[in-house]
């Protein structure tokens, strides 16, 4: 299978409950098996063992549909940096080291990392707010896998993982919101004061150690230990849905008093997409915010989301060089970047 | 029209929130600043730090027996080192640095004991297992509720599934001791 099939998951096509704001659910399950030590302390022989022993059992597994494998030690860092852009595996299993890789669907809705800080990554990904459902989804593999590999459980501890935060549950659920209105009237800092408050973290475009891009922030539970699955998402769905509609009646506000100034940001961030001749990846993002926002608020109707949703992926320097075939310095990224946005928006 | 905030000279272009510790900063940069220094994917926080935080207050006033250069017999792994990287080695050193831990754990999580599913391959083992991650369940529903009397007599049934299983439960070493009564103290310190 070549990476290319990598584009373009399902969950980034702008679908699923909430989508508006909500732009996927993220589930990630951390496991490691009886029997190995943990990621830092293996030995290389060990690590091609366990990687070797995981890979067979998540590639022949019915987990998703058609999993493939792939080693990252295989892998140039453009191909792993597709990867991190597609959500398919995390910053630190990137940065990583150490043999390690990762399983996928077709659909980028399932992955499976291997030797990333615990032996197992499972992870599951769905487009809008979809937690119960996804729940359901990664219980089932998980399930599965260990009733073929033996996990390193304790009943005072639950699942024993690498870091002391993700012990007990392991699971890990991050919803991705595009809150821009909260952003341009400055409200988003109470959102991150309330959320705090409730044990919930916020954190950026690509998860854990990254920044906020395009207005694009994650939200996720902290405690895995002493808490139930249901009770992690009980926490989310406490602050969730006002999270949504603070950011829902802003943007209603701001159409009511500050019509011309919404539409002047949203048609300047359009003009601008459809004319620069060099963008960098953070001021195309910053610009592709707006847009997004301004096709749900039936501004832009000669836009399509479907082309946005895209554009916000492959202008990631991973997918923009890939597309276009070779390695390219920053100054050329960015004007390749820009000829790709008004090539998408022009033939929308 | 905002002014780079790096050279104060060109238009800022490059809109970034970084959200450090809560708070959100805008940065605003000219397309010249920005690439200039631009460090991909720099962590805003990093979980060591967010650790080494509570590893500090794992430790104060907490004393310990166990030697922090002792190692696990299985990885290695000492407290000391753990203390300077928070990251496990082995199953087993969850079993060796004890009550240090459990104070650590208490400290990220607001408790440490486990509750949720337990897996399948723990089939073979006895049944109270199962039992005993369900009844933490039960005892967090029962305290929240204020059934103290239903609350009381689950965490006499809870103490002796550990004593059964002979947990480690090396950092809890007044649950081995009987149950006590309930006190105002209790109550607020379960809650």
């Amino acid at each position: 299978m070549s990476l290319k099939s990598a584009y373009m998951g399902a969950w980034l096509k702008g679908e699923g409950p909430e989508s508006d704001i909500v732009v996927s659910s993220r589930l990630r399950l951390a496991r490691n098996l009886e029997g190995f030590k943990f990621k830092g302390r293996m030995g290389e022989d060990e690590e091609l063992l366990l990687e070797a022993h995981l890979r067979e059992k998540v590639v022949d597994s019915t987990f998703g549909d058609n999993m493939c494998y792939l080693s990252l030690n295989e892998l140039d860092e453009l191909d792993q940096l597709l990867l991190v852009e597609s959500h398919l595996i995390s910053l630190e299993h990137f940065n990583g080291d150490g043999r390690r890789g990762v399983a996928y669907d077709q659909s980028g809705s399932v992955s499976i990392m291997i030797n990333e800080e615990d032996h197992l990554r499972i992870q599951v990904l769905a487009p809008g707010l979809a937690l119960r459902e996804q729940l359901r989804r990664i219980n089932a593999i998980d399930d599965a896998l260990a009733e073929q590999v033996p996990y390193s459980f304790d009943t005072d501890f639950g699942f024993l993982t690498t870091c002391p935060t993700n012990v007990g549950t392991g699971l890990r659920v991050s919803v991705m919101l595009h809150l821009p209105a909260l952003a341009l009237s400055k409200h988003i800092q109470k959102v991150f004061n309330a959320v705090e408050k409730v044990n919930l973290a916020v954190r950026g475009f690509f998860g854990e150690g990254s920044q906020a891009l395009g207005d694009f922030y994650q939200i996720s539970n902290q405690v895995t230990l002493g808490v139930s699955q249901e009770e992690a998402l009980l926490e989310l769905d406490k602050v969730l849905p006002k999270i949504i509609e603070y950011e829902r009646n802003v943007r209603q506000v701001l159409l009511d008093d500050e019509r011309k100034i919404l539409e002047d940001k949203v048609f300047r961030a359009l003009a601008t997409l459809q004319n620069a001749r060099s963008i960098p990846t953070e001021e195309a993002m910053v610009h592709l915010s707006f847009l997004r926002m301004g096709i749900f608020l039936q501004m832009v109707d000669d836009v399509s989301l479907d082309a946005v949703n895209k554009l916000f992926l492959i202008i990631q320097p991973g997918h923009l060089q890939s597309l276009i075939g070779s390695e390219l310095l920053p100054e050329d990224r960015d004007v390749e970047r820009a000829s790709i946005i008004r090539k998408e928006l022009q033939d929308d | 029209m905002k002014v780079c905030d790096n050279c104060r000279k060109n238009v800022a272009t490059v809109h970034l929130t970084e959200i450090k510790k809560g708070q959100s900063e805008e940065v605003h940069l000219c397309e010249k600043c920005a690439r200039e220094l631009r460090v991909p994917h720099k962590p805003p926080v990093s979980v060591n730090d967010l650790l080494g935080a509570f590893m500090e207050k794992a430790e104060s006033g907490e004393s310990s027996s166990i030697p922090e250069t002792a190692a696990c017999e299985e990885c290695g792994l000492t407290f000391d080192e753990f203390r300077k990287n928070p990251r496990f080695g082995c199953a087993n050193d969850y079993k060796v640095f004890g009550r240090r831990l459990v104070v650590l754990l208490e400290k990220i999580h607001g408790s440490s004991k486990y509750i949720g599913k337990v897996p399948s391959f723990q089939d073979g083992q006895p049944v109270f297992l199962r039992e005993l991650v369900a009844l933490r369940q039960k005892l967090k529903k029962a305290i929240k509720e204020e059934a103290y009397e239903q609350a009381a007599s689950i965490r006499d049934r809870i103490n002796e599934l550990e004593e059964l299983a002979g947990t480690p439960n090396v950092g809890a070493p007044e649950n081995r001791t009987r149950p006590r009564r309930r006190t105002d103290q209790d109550k607020e310190s379960s809650e």
